[in-house]
């Protein structure tokens, strides 16, 4: 940012606050739009490239327009009836998935924002640990196997549960709720799970939705779960589908090469269509969940 | 950890260090099988008696469907089976219920790692682990063949068994496209790779001289001058990662006809020959003309694919020209007069013949049954169905009568109907008829009994390499093994020749050229190529053991 | 210091302290339970690390080769390139990815509530959303000699045939902040959360003190953010030694791979593609011990600035 700036705005009248005001908010909305611009173009050619017909795509000479548009791409798209299916298995995987992940790794987050938890050094190290060490595809297979997830829904959901990173940004908010309230409520006789539910959920509404938010995100996207643990395609969400038609048009040429076999590829255009179908129902997350960040005054009249 | 010291953090890794110790301790210990390990056949009992005459699967009497997995190593497979006409057949004639899995190496190997194996595993490399140690995971199809399916040596290609038989002189894999010495002579194999040249631009520039450099070069110039919105020379992607370097290093050297292996039939390396070379420092001279786009070094495959079907480029090395049927065929059918053709163009300096290669002898995708098969009769089965006329005439053509006829010359031809769905609805061709597509253990001697099997635009280029053809089958699957220092070695060379071809075709100069080949050649000094050219050698020599030349 | 007493006595006390606070337990121990399980069992895999293992091998019957798989990597100069150029990638993705989600952040912040205010975070997060393959695409096309640069190059009278992708000098920069693109919208979320908390009293009486708004900016809203932007540099810094496998494998090609060859993509193609499990492992084994020790030192250096606590 810029500096010399900082020097301006020592006190003086109203009026050149005023207008030390209208500036900043004058450059802030030309540079944010600038931003918006340079992310706004290329998306745009992402979006109006799926509907352009395979000619003018294969010309590739426009970049806000092509020569002709058509719906193919995206009937092609949806005459894949499965599509319906995977669909309602990623809606589901990720509602299922957000909720009990959020809740699990809050419940955890409170007590690590505890300095009086016994124990809790240990606690964070094997946190600090999982984030770092893995043990591999393999061993978690065997595991996932053995725990009788293999083709099942819950696949998706348990191994997923938890994650040492968001808990930590939980704790970090829960650290910023105000002692006084916590110690009200402990005069008054309530219990950890009690301050938890009632005073301390209610309060970080907004970081529990950025959690929400990054698992909701991770989930849709997820399709290595799928890959990796999951044969029966009716448990296949929808990026699966995704990655199929992408996988497609890359391994097929590379290994077709050796024997004299034509191998038909999905076109750009359907990889594209599939990429805009597939991220427009977790584009709405956003827009939902939005309110909540924007929540500072409620919290702001509670802290007192 | 707010207030926790130093020590206190110190303290709670060490309890945590040892307790991962603890609980890896106990995990590691858990599998502990032997590595040799040769499971015994099951007995027929009293399912069908043997009869050399008869395949196995029509004597078979078992009632219940045999529900099989079929592992494919490759994440693009199509994993439908029963719902198209020819996987339905195959379901019924073999009363079988296939679940095909798909994936790559890593999936492969959780198979391998959880101890339970898909009964039938495909792969696609003969340089593998997963191949070279087959014997240690897949029962030997001699064995298979003898306990229940003799009929399987009348429709296997010995030639092929002979070729994957492991040390213990047992074949445990078996592959599509393997073509032998005998394929290649047949004539029903073609030739895939082509230098080709759009025919208006052929006519425009009045048909120039293109076999030695000097008239390449000046042609590249004409093309220039008549043609500016055209890219004059163009060739398959390279790989990102310098693994394939398109059309541009194996094949030049194939239509140069630089041998494989020097006089005493030890391994030649082909990427410093002369007569190359002097073509690499013709195709330098191009690019400088502005004549090939630095673009071709970053395209990927569908970038390719989309300058080809629009007719990008005005002439090009290209290989595989199967591969880029489809391609291929939409620039023709949408400009007739313009459409690719093959020329004589890109030769030997030193009056070599061109040695165009094909699939070899190792085929393409590599079929195994697992020591783990639930019902390895059955897979030996589908092994022997799939080979046999009968199997090969339903993957390639579909059902006699509904989907093609065979006339009295024996030439098969794709019934109206048929020929309507495929130019029509070739989505519906794939999902519900997947002629051709189902090739597991396909062969090219099939598709040469239809006119129908080629698209249109590649039967000139396939006509233009009509007997230069060449087997190379003792060069065939000689890396070092996975893993191996040799192995790790090479894998940097490939990589470092690919950044120096690129590097030599953008050259300034042909000194600049002869710098960059002399660094190559020192890097692969610095890394063992010696050692390199050691193995191989000794597995060029294995394999004229086993394809009996001396 | 407390003074010592007798090691049974505090061990009594503590688990009398820890019987104490059983519900609060009861709230933590789900969770280390759940670690054990999915994350601690399977941590022996590791071992392969110190074992010559095959794609036809379970864990238990491969054969030990002890450091063997480290020394090869210790050896190996092409690895060292890797790690060079993965230190250089992630070191410009430090510098910017890391500040300018800061920055537009504060910047959507200050920005009155509205429509615009919703459209602009909702489109600042939409490249997230690209997955490397068909966004390297997009580069490759862009940087090519009729590209979409060039084009732009010409309007300022620069005219050149270049394609920027085989131009080694420059992938350091296009990895970095395509991925800075890519990613500093979804970056701006977590701070807008924390943002949401600040009592908008401050900023009241900030005001009235005569404040311009970069001073707020400067003596409000950094400060709030403190602990979170500290984790989050703590976090950046001991994922230093990680790089973005999928990019590399879009992005990469014969002319750059020099300064393009990342740990991960490197470790991808000797490790992954010629089947060498062993040597991946060794390698992810290595770099997971530095990021922890980097996590350790710079959660010590931060926690100075940030009054002697840590935010892990």
């Amino acid at each position: 940012m810029k500096k010399p700036k900082l020097t301006l705005s020592k006190p003086k009248s109203n009026v050149v606050q005023d207008k030390d005001s209208k500036l900043f908010n004058f450059v802030n909305m030309l540079l944010l739009l600038l931003f918006t611009l340079l992310i706004v173009v290329p998306i745009w050619n992402v979006v109006i490239s799926s509907f352009a017909s395979s000619e003018a795509l294969a010309k590739g000479d426009f970049v806000f327009l092509p020569a002709e548009l058509s719906l193919d791409n995206y009937r092609s798209v949806f005459s894949d009836t499965t599509i319906w299916s995977a669909l309602w298995i990623s809606v589901s995987k990720t509602v299922l998935g957000v909720l009990a992940h959020t809740l699990f790794c809050a419940i955890m987050a409170y007590a690590l924002s505890k300095q009086s938890l016994k124990g809790r050094p240990l606690y964070a190290t094997l946190g600090i640990i999982t984030m770092f060490f893995s043990g591999g595809m393999i061993p978690t297979y065997l595991l996932i196997k053995s725990l009788g997830l293999l083709n099942s829904f819950w696949v998706y959901v348990l191994p997923a549960l938890f994650s040492y990173y968001d808990v930590i940004i939980l704790m970090n908010f829960f650290r910023d709720v105000p002692a006084s309230l916590e110690e009200s409520a402990k005069i008054d006789g309530a219990s950890d799970w009690k301050i938890f539910t009632r005073i301390f959920v209610p309060l970080s509404k907004p970081a529990l939705a950025t959690i929400a938010m990054y698992h909701g995100v991770w989930q849709w996207n997820d399709f290595m779960t799928a890959k990796l643990y999951v044969t029966n395609k009716a448990l296949y969400p929808l990026q699966m589908k995704l990655y199929e038609i992408i996988v497609q048009s890359q391994a097929a040429s590379s290994q077709g090469l050796t024997a004299a076999v034509a191998i038909d590829t999905t076109s750009k255009g359907i990889q594209l269509a599939t990429i805009v179908v597939t991220s427009v129902p977790i584009l709405l997350i956003y827009p939902l969940l939005q309110r909540h960040f924007i929540s500072g005054m409620m919290l702001g009249a509670v802290k007192e | 950890m707010e207030k926790a010291t130093v020590k206190k953090m110190v303290a709670s890794m060490c309890v945590a260090i040892v307790f991962v110790l603890l609980v890896s301790g106990c995990g590691g210990s858990s599998s502990k099988d032997s590595k040799e390990k040769t499971a015994k056949l099951p007995s027929l009992g009293k399912r069908y008696t043997l009869d050399k005459a008869e395949p196995a699967w029509k004597l078979d009497t078992k009632k219940e469907t045999t529900k099989l997995t079929w592992y494919v190593n490759a994440d693009w497979w199509n994993t439908e089976f029963g719902t198209d006409m020819i996987t339905k057949k195959i379901k019924e004639d073999l009363n079988i219920d296939i679940e095909f899995i798909v994936g790559d190496d890593t999936k492969l190997n959780t198979y391998f790692a959880g101890g339970d194996m898909p009964d039938i595993v495909s792969i696609f490399d003969s340089n593998s682990t997963v191949a070279r140690k087959a014997n240690t995971w897949a029962y030997p199809l001699q064995d298979l063949a003898d306990k229940y399916d003799p009929y399987f040596y009348d429709v296997a290609s010995k030639d092929t068994l002979n070729w994957y038989k492991l040390s213990d002189n047992k074949t445990y894999g078996y592959p599509d496209y393997s073509n032998a010495a005998a394929d290649y002579k047949s004539g029903d194999i073609y030739s895939r790779d082509a230098f080709i040249i759009r025919q208006d631009v052929y006519e425009a520039i009045g048909k120039p001289d293109m076999t030695t450099p000097e008239g390449f070069v000046k042609a590249m110039k004409l093309i220039k001058e008549k043609f500016p919105d055209l890219i004059p020379f163009g060739f398959n992607d390279f790989a990102k990662d310098g693994s394939s370097n398109g059309s541009m290093d194996g094949v030049i050297q194939d239509m140069l006809g630089v041998p494989y292996t020097d006089a005493d039939g030890n391994y030649y390396d082909r990427n410093v020959d002369k007569d190359y070379l002097a073509w690499i420092k013709a195709f330098r001279q191009v690019h400088a003309d502005g004549n090939i786009s630095d673009d071709s070094f970053t395209d990927d495959g569908d970038k390719f694919k989309e300058k080809v079907s629009t007719g990008k480029y005005a002439t090009m090395m290209i290989g595989s020209f199967v591969n880029q049927g489809i391609a291929l065929q939409e620039f023709a059918t949408n400009n007739p007069t313009e459409k690719y053709i093959a020329v004589d163009g890109i030769q030997s300096t030193e009056g070599n013949e061109a040695t165009l290669t094909q699939a070899g002898i190792s085929g393409w995708m590599i079929n195994y049954i697992s020591q783990q098969c639930s019902d390895p009769a059955k897979a030996i089965q589908i092994f022997t169905y799939l080979q046999s006329e009968e199997g090969q005439m339903l993957t390639n053509f579909g059902i006699e009568g509904e989907t093609y006829t065979v006339a009295s010359d024996g030439k098969v031809s794709y019934t109206a109907d048929a020929l309507k769905v495929q130019n029509e609805n070739p989505e519906a061709w794939q999902k519900e008829y997947r002629i051709g597509e189902f090739i597991q253990f396909g062969h090219d001697k099939y598709k040469a009994l239809s006119d129908d099997s080629y698209v249109e635009a590649v039967k000139q280029m396939q006509e233009w390499g009509t007997d230069k053809l060449e087997p190379q089958f003792a060069t065939e699957n000689i890396g070092p093994d996975a893993g191996s220092q040799e192995a790790r070695a090479l894998s940097a060379i490939q990589t470092n020749w690919s950044t120096t071809l690129v590097s030599m075709l953008r050259a300034k100069s042909d000194k600049e050229v002869e710098q960059l080949i002399a660094k190559y050649k020192k890097f692969e000094k610095e890394n063992s190529i010696q050692a390199i050219n050691k193995v191989r050698n000794e597995k060029i020599a294995e394999n004229k053991k086993k394809l009996g030349i001396k | 210091m407390v003074k010592k007493e007798p090691i049974n006595r505090r061990l009594k006390n503590y688990w009398e302290k820890f019987g104490k606070q059983w519900q609060l337990q009861s709230m933590a121990i789900p969770g280390v339970v759940y670690m054990i399980i999915f994350n601690f069992i399977p941590i022996y895999g590791l071992v392969i690390a110190f074992k010559n293992y095959t794609v036809i091998d379970s864990i238990g019957n491969a054969d030990w080769v002890g450091w063997q798989n480290f020394e090869i990597v210790m050896k190996d100069r092409y690895f060292w390139q890797s790690v060079v150029n993965t230190l250089a990638i992630s070191g410009l993705k430090l510098l910017f990815g890391f500040v300018l989600p800061i920055i537009i952040a504060i910047m959507i912040y200050e920005l009155r509530a509205g429509v615009f205010k919703r459209v602009i975070q909702t489109i600042s997060y939409l490249p997230h959303f690209l997955s490397w393959i068909i966004l390297g695409g997009m580069l490759i096309t862009w940087f090519s000699t009729t590209g979409m640069i060039n084009q732009l190059l010409q309007m300022f009278g620069i005219v050149t045939q270049q394609n920027h992708m085989l131009d080694a000098n420059k992938y350091w920069w296009i990895a970095a902040l395509s991925d800075v693109w890519k990613e500093a919208g979804w970056g701006t979320i977590l701070y807008l959360a924390v943002m949401s908390k600040i009592d908008p009293t401050y900023y009241e009486a900030a005001k009235m003190d005569g404040a311009g708004r970069l001073r707020q900016v400067w003596s409000i809203t950094i400060p709030m953010m403190k602990s979170i932007i500290s984790l989050n540099f703590i976090l950046a810094v001991s994922g230093l030694f990680n790089s973005n496998l999928d990019q590399t494998l879009v992005l990469m090609n014969s002319q750059n791979q020099q300064k393009s060859e990342v740990i991960n993509s490197y470790v991808y193609r000797l490790g992954l593609q010629q089947g060498d499990f062993s040597y991946a492992t060794a390698v992810g084994l290595g770099v997971s011990i530095i990021s922890v020790l980097l996590l350790v030192v710079t959660n010590l250096v931060t926690k100075k600035l940030n009054d002697n606590k840590s935010v892990l």
